[in-house]
């Protein structure tokens, strides 16, 4: 039976390890990526390795979202990869006492640099324009990323990291919300994935907007369509129990236009609540 | 000094044990609220349309619902629903004059307005050594023009301290089409 179990074990683990298997992004597996030395190493190596859809998509990509969009999907494997949290406070690789990128981060370090957002955000602004054949001056990057970032990093107190992760956060988020609403009208399609915990039932909400507030980034969604998985007819929401046909006031972030697609760098393709836009087409045509 | 054959877990604590993990699994696969505005149990019987009402969450058939097994894809079939004395649930898919299937289940009504079918319930119980637990369940209510079939499940398994589990609970609905047999001929009219 020990034999068994040992085998086993050791299929698992061997499955696990396997050095050949690389994400939809990449050209080649990420374990196979050097430590880069310097912010050009970086650059370069992205360059190599990202694949030909995810650098054209993300080169044709505003400038001013389109290294934040890259960093929340695929940015934290590059940490990983590269090892840049190690000072920033969750890094820490088994018994190693020092990271694989110990030139670049001590490089980085002298001008001001820790956290690894920044010199993920660095990296991805230089390669933004590597792309796109813009002249650009890693000096004045790092520069213009530590003067946008610097305030919404906690360096006293407990729990710094995840204080200063939270700021950026929301600060990213911001950003790509103020983007999003330049684009919204009047009697546009919007729709939501809305989980509601009462009643631990899922909805696709559904509804047409009837006004925008442009100073809170509110807007009046008349609802036309409430679909549950379970079947309800009705949807509570911040204690209102919603039907079809009413108004509701929300903040646009995790609401979506209908066939507003993003851009998933993970798996290299569009997607956004893909069941809910083919459900739409279904129900209400283009 | 402990001897060889007090080590050994007693037979009664196995019983035991499968009586408790079957009680955790009941108490994982629940029914969710019901809804408001259901109408009456006796709306059930009648002809229903075998797609079921679009909705973003999956096209299971209902006869998929009703019988796991079955692999009948042909399309505008319907099922015919009624009930018995003894409060069985007779279920028919049919095309025309052509029967497919058929299929019944035992089950009771509650003061809820919902008809609730025998649970589907499996045990592997050589625990620890390898052993899952497998429970579906089935709810029936109705809306004005729709009947709403319920699934409640939970399904745990594993071996030595591996065990993995997931629970189930989604619904679907399907378009009623009348309360005979016959009406489905004014449904496949009017389409």
């Amino acid at each position: 039976m020990n034999l068994i179990i040992l085998l086993i074990l050791f299929v698992a683990n061997e499955n696990g390890n396997r050095d050949d298997w690389f994400p939809p992004y990449c050209k080649m597996s990420p374990k196979k990526i050097a430590a880069p030395k310097t912010i050009q190493d970086c650059i370069t190596q992205l360059d190599t390795v990202l694949t030909v859809e995810v650098k054209e998509h993300f080169r044709k990509q505003n400038e001013q979202i389109a290294s934040i969009e890259i960093m929340k999907t695929i940015g934290e494997d590059f940490v990983i990869t590269w090892q840049l949290d190690f000072y920033s406070g969750s890094g820490g690789y088994g018994f190693s006492s020092k990271s694989k990128s110990e030139d670049l981060l001590n490089a980085l370090k002298i001008v001001g640099v820790k956290h690894h957002h920044l010199i993920l955000k660095i990296v991805f602004n230089c390669l933004y324009k590597k792309l796109n054949e813009i002249p650009f001056d890693i000096n004045i990057e790092v520069q213009n990323v530590k003067n946008e970032y610097d305030p919404l990093l906690v360096r006293e107190g407990l729990g710094n990291f995840y204080q200063s992760d939270l700021n950026i956060e929301a600060f990213e988020d911001s950003i790509i919300t103020s983007f999003r609403f330049k684009d919204l009208g009047i009697g546009d399609t919007v729709g939501t994935c809305y989980h509601e915990k009462v009643r631990n039932s899922l909805f696709y909400l559904t509804g047409v907007i009837d006004s925008i507030n442009y100073v809170d980034q509110k807007i009046l969604v008349r609802t036309i369509d409430i679909s549950s998985n379970l079947r309800y007819r009705n949807v509570l929401i911040n204690k209102r129990s919603l039907v079809s046909g009413d108004t509701i006031t929300v903040r646009f972030g995790d609401w979506y236009k209908k066939n507003e697609y993003e851009f998933d760098y993970n798996y290299s393709k569009k997607q956004v609540m893909p069941e809910w836009q083919r459900y739409l087409k279904q129900k209400f045509g283009n | 000094m402990i001897s060889h054959n007090q080590r050994h877990f007693p037979i009664y604590f196995w019983v035991l044990f499968s009586f408790i993990l079957n009680f955790i699994i009941q108490g994982c696969a629940n029914y969710a609220e019901i809804p408001e505005g259901i109408k009456n149990s006796s709306y059930l019987e009648g002809v229903y349309s075998n797609e079921p009402i679009l909705n973003p969450f999956g096209n299971n058939t209902l006869w998929s619902l009703l019988d796991e097994k079955s692999d009948i894809k042909e399309d505008s079939l319907f099922v015919y629903i009624r009930f018995d004395k003894q409060r069985r649930l007779h279920a028919e898919l049919f095309k025309e004059d052509s029967l497919f299937a058929s299929k019944t289940f035992s089950g009771r009504f509650q003061s809820d307005s919902c008809y609730y079918a025998g649970r589907d319930f499996a045990i592997i119980p050589f625990f620890p050594i390898f052993y899952a637990l497998r429970e579906h369940k089935l709810r029936f209510y109705s809306y004005d023009h729709s009947m709403v079939i319920e699934l409640a499940g939970a399904t745990i398994g594993g071996y030595i301290l591996f065990a993995v589990g997931y629970i189930d609970n989604d619904a679907w609905e399907y378009k009623k089409v009348g309360n005979k047999k016959t009406d489905y001929l004014k449904f496949t009219d009017s389409r």
